[in-house]
């Protein structure tokens, strides 16, 4: 492949192909149960080369998208399909390409119904990488709506939802933060016609409707990020879901909301506007304490993952507001590593607990028994508690310095949090490392060797990103 | 005059059709739907094409006229025939029921429609549309338990009558004060007369009730869903698919051509009727545990839609109804086409809880299933979402505020009746082993998907020279 430009397009269509692939694939018959969970995984690989090809023609010391590359949608309207990358992109589809491939090898050994879970997983992920390679507004739109069918589809399938109101108000509270960014997108496409991203932060904040488009979207965005008032179905959906590779898409939707304000961000913002933004640093830390309280007083392992993630999205969301350049050129090695960390838990989380169910055993004291768990999951709670040893320590660093200088209680608040979301997940190492008579697991109960080598892969990933973020890229292209 | 016999092929084809069906009924005994279906492609391609080739051609312009915005619509009626009697040949076979009185009811209806949508005069208008209503009720008769349709087409015969009768009310009016019959005369009248004129006012609100009605749009939607809920699969599928096509269309010409004077009146007049119509569509639907019932509601929310887009006759508005028309339409036939798959011991099934678990033992058409029902809610990345995206541009263009909420409001109302379907066919673990359906309806099912892929990807092959046809009216 020479083309790089033809590239951002295959990355979209690899995934979509492959889930046409799964569709097609014989999955039924007792011998025949890994064909699907085969043809993701072959997908993602092939899709990981790919985009480690584009890292290869991405100009590091250049700012701005690169790569750009057209293609017609809508000539009625106008509307085209315009993708473009940077390092924060291609270091967001490589985090979710990786722990998607973690949440399938896991699932791969599971005697589940894979096919209809491998093809939601593949359209995900082609909806998730065009997400975030979409550099104009209107495919943005079309992606960031598009994750929605196939999480209610995984959602639904595999959530054990007892109530069906739950599920239906998680798709319809999502469509509501859709329809206000398309109303959005259509007001600013009426008054400018802009479709352009760029041209939008680039968009003169004095005219009158210019601060109301950007609301709607901040609205429509912050829909999808578990911060107080929008809470509500994200938390109820996501503590519900035992199944790992579902558990990691859903929490990838505020990653997608996250992306966007960060996208959108515009170039200038009036003092009229930002001095609002004390309020949302508020509602955010506030949410971040509550969280993290629920997290530490629920024993349930999964809620304890559920509230690192949360804790840390909303960390990276006053990031944003705080408008600081250091977080905002940090933000995607931080995000990269915690993406890593949150679906490599995820992963350890669901061995440890599908184990217990299997032998009806008690954990504690498993990691004492099952070295490589031991190791994998010790370096996972210790990175994800923000020790030097991945990436994410240098921004939450600047995150947390940044709010104490803005406003010391708001700071003494999200230290809080953080320390309580941590002391939450070493109170269940300890557990797990504690021996007690109750737990019938082994050696032989020890993580299988596929996943103990991708989890390798994750931590030799993490220490390399702390030690040199983008080690992997080929730079003589450059 | 040869010349003329050519430009009336479609027409005579059309009637050729009846003519040998019944002959075939009467004097072959070895007839089968099949057959019938053999001989029905035959003359429908060969209308299709003469109708195309004769795109601007009329014999009675007086009376009939053809443009290529009639001509596109009839192009994409005659295909959605094709296609239905095609699949409606497998439920003939099935049930093992004859199909030349269906196919040559079917025949006569496409042939009125045809007129209807060339008409350029209120007299043609007022002798076709009764002949309309007729069919309808013969259509609806086509069932083999005469007893449970009976009711139905009685209540279909009283209220269409009285609607031919509000019909001719409207037309004699017109003539009256107009002294003509063409659209370009009534119109020129009403460009000089009064807009508070009680007698047009009501002529005007009579025709274009009379035209809510043959679209089965709310309040005059309840023939619609006794038809629906009372007819055989093949009359559900054709009354849902073909007919409001070819009305709406009519429609348009009416409101262009005739009306466009008081068109602030029939604006009103539409937003109302198509109000109520999302209304009772959206939330009905919600309470429905008739599956085929539900589709109903869902046609006359669509509709509803297409015709809030309508009201100010525009060129963006058709373009975006239009767009909206082909997302909806092609939706439904997908859905039709699955209704076939819902069979178990050779009964087509209707109610909510036969379809609990479909996805178990049909992945494939519950696939397709949902990618309609997702195409509906308007969601990317569905087909649906360029019908949406059109019609709310539009309505944003225009500033009408009212009507965007009114469409935003039964959006998510229509969400919750379509992911109830979804749910019913995917999140339950009951796994019921339904009949083999026939490799026509997978065939089809496969067609529909294929298009509604390539126009995802690319929605200029269908909708550039569609825009060139429609902005040339607008």
């Amino acid at each position: 492949m020479t083309n790089p430009l033809m590239m951002l397009s295959l990355i979209v269509i690899i995934p979509f192909l492959g889930m046409l692939f799964v569709l097609t694939s014989k999955d039924d018959s007792a011998g025949n149960h890994h064909n699907s969970s085969n043809v993701a995984i072959f997908t993602i690989l092939s899709n990981i080369i790919m985009i480690w090809q584009i890292f290869a023609f991405v100009k590091k010391t250049q700012s701005g998208m690169q790569l750009q590359q057209n293609i017609n949608w809508l000539d009625y309207l106008g509307v085209n399909f315009v993708f473009a990358v940077d390092n924060m992109s291609l270091l967001l589809i490589l985090a979710t390409h990786i722990i998607i491939f973690g949440g399938i090898i896991f699932i791969r050994a599971e005697n589940i119904k894979q096919k209809a879970m491998m093809a939601f997983s593949l359209l995900f992920l082609s909806m998730t990488t065009g997400l975030f390679i979409s550099n104009d507004i209107f495919s943005f739109f079309i992606f960031y709506e598009g994750m929605l069918l196939p999480l209610f589809m995984l959602i639904g399938m595999h959530g054990d939802f007892k109530k069906n109101s739950l599920l239906n108000g998680f798709f319809i509270y999502n469509l509501v933060g859709c329809i206000i960014f398309l109303l959005g997108i259509l007001w600013l496409y009426k008054n400018d016609g802009v479709v352009s991203m760029e041209a939008f932060a680039r968009l003169n904040s004095k005219k009158t409707y210019i601060p109301w488009i950007w609301l709607a979207f901040t609205i429509a965005f912050m829909f999808r990020i578990p911060i107080w008032p929008f809470h509500y179905f994200i938390a109820a959906i996501n503590t519900k879901l035992r199944n790992p590779l579902v558990f990691i898409e859903v929490s990838l939707l505020p990653l997608s909301g996250l992306y966007a304000l960060y996208r959108f961000w515009p170039n200038y913002i009036p003092l009229e506007i930002s001095q609002y933004f004390v309020w949302i640093n508020v509602i955010g830390v506030l949410t971040m304490l509550f969280i993290s309280l629920i997290g530490f007083a629920n024993p349930d392992s999964q809620y304890r993952v559920f509230s690192y993630s949360t804790i840390y999205y909303i960390m990276y969301l006053l990031g944003i507001f705080s408008q600081n350049k250091n977080i905002f050129a940090n933000l995607n090695y931080a995000l990269f590593g915690f993406l890593l960390v949150m679906g490599g838990l995820e992963v350890v989380t669901a061995y440890i607990r599908r184990q217990e169910l299997l032998h009806g055993s008690s954990s504690q004291g498993f990691l004492c028994r099952a070295r490589h768990l031991s190791l994998i999951y010790s370096f996972l709670i210790f990175s994800a508690v923000g020790f030097p040893i991945s990436s994410m320590f240098t921004n939450n660093f600047l995150i947390l310095s940044q709010l104490l200088s803005v406003n010391i209680h708001m700071g003494a608040v999200l230290a809080l949090s953080w320390l309580l979301v941590s002391i939450s997940l070493i109170t269940e190492m300890l557990r797990l490392k504690t021996d007690s008579k109750e737990c019938f697991l082994g050696k032989s109960d020890d993580l299988p060797k596929d996943c103990f080598i991708f989890m390798l892969v994750i931590i030799f990933m993490l220490l390399m990103s702390f030690i040199h973020p983008l080690w992997f890229v080929v730079t003589s292209a450059n | 005059m040869l010349s003329h016999w050519f430009i009336m092929l479609p027409e005579i084809l059309l009637v050729l059709f009846v003519i040998i069906a019944g002959l075939i009924s009467r004097y072959r005994n070895e007839k089968t739907p099949k057959t019938f279906f053999t001989l029905a492609q035959f003359f429908l391609i060969l209308s299709l094409i003469f109708t195309v080739i004769f795109y601007n051609k009329s014999v009675f312009p007086t009376f009939l006229q053809n443009t290529p915005f009639i001509t596109l619509f009839k192009s994409f009626a005659y295909i959605l025939s094709l296609g239905w009697l095609y699949l409606s040949s497998k439920w003939f076979l099935n049930k093992n029921r004859p199909s030349g009185m269906f196919c040559s009811i079917i025949f006569m209806q496409l042939l009125l429609f045809d007129v209807l949508v060339s008409s350029v005069s209120l007299l043609t208008l007022s002798m076709v549309v009764p002949l309309i209503f007729l069919s309808n009720i013969c259509l609806i008769m086509r069932h083999w338990d005469i007893d449970k349709v009976k009711p139905i087409a009685f209540r279909y015969a009283v209220t269409s009558l009285i609607f031919t009768v509000a019909l001719w009310i409207a037309v004699t009016v017109f003539f009256i004060l107009s002294s003509s019959f063409t659209y370009i005369e009534v119109q020129k009248y009403l460009a000089s007369c009064s807009h508070n004129n009680i007698y047009v006012l009501i002529a005007v609100s009579f025709l274009v009730a009379v035209f809510m009605f043959m679209l089965g749009q709310a309040p005059f939607h309840m023939w619609f869903l006794d038809f629906i809920g009372g007819g055989v699969l093949p009359v559900c599928g054709f009354i849902t698919l073909v007919p409001p096509l070819m009305v709406f269309c009519a429609l348009i010409n009416l409101l262009k051509d005739c009306l466009l004077p008081f068109s602030d009146y029939t604006g009103c007049l539409l937003i109302s009727f198509a109000t109520l119509s999302i209304i009772i569509g959206a939330l009905s639907s919600n309470g429905e545990n008739n599956i085929r019932r539900l589709v109903a509601y869902l046609t006359i929310y669509c509709w509803g839609i297409c015709l809030i887009s309508l009201t100010d006759l525009s060129s963006s508005s058709i373009i975006a109804s239009f767009a909206y028309i082909i997302t909806s339409t092609l939706s439904f036939a997908g859905v039709y086409a699955v209704f076939l798959g819902f069979k178990f011991h050779g009964e087509y099934l209707s109610d909510f809880d036969s379809i609990k678990g479909f996805a178990n033992s049909r992945p494939y058409m519950a696939a397709a299933l949902m990618i309609f029902m997702f195409s509906f809610i308007g969601i990317a990345p569905t087909f649906g979402l360029s019908g949406y995206m059109l019609v709310i541009n539009n309505l944003l263009i225009n500033s009408a505020w009212l009507k965007l909420i009114i469409l935003i409001a039964g959006m998510f109302i229509i969400t919750r009746s379509c992911l109830s379907i979804i749910r019913a066919v995917y999140f339950n673990n009951t796994y019921r082993s339904y009949d083999r359906p026939d490799k026509s309806v997978y065939i089809c099912l496969f067609i529909i998907v294929t298009i509604i892929f390539l126009s995802l990807f690319n929605p200029n092959w269908l909708m550039r020279n569609a825009v060139i046809v429609i902005g040339g009216i607008g």
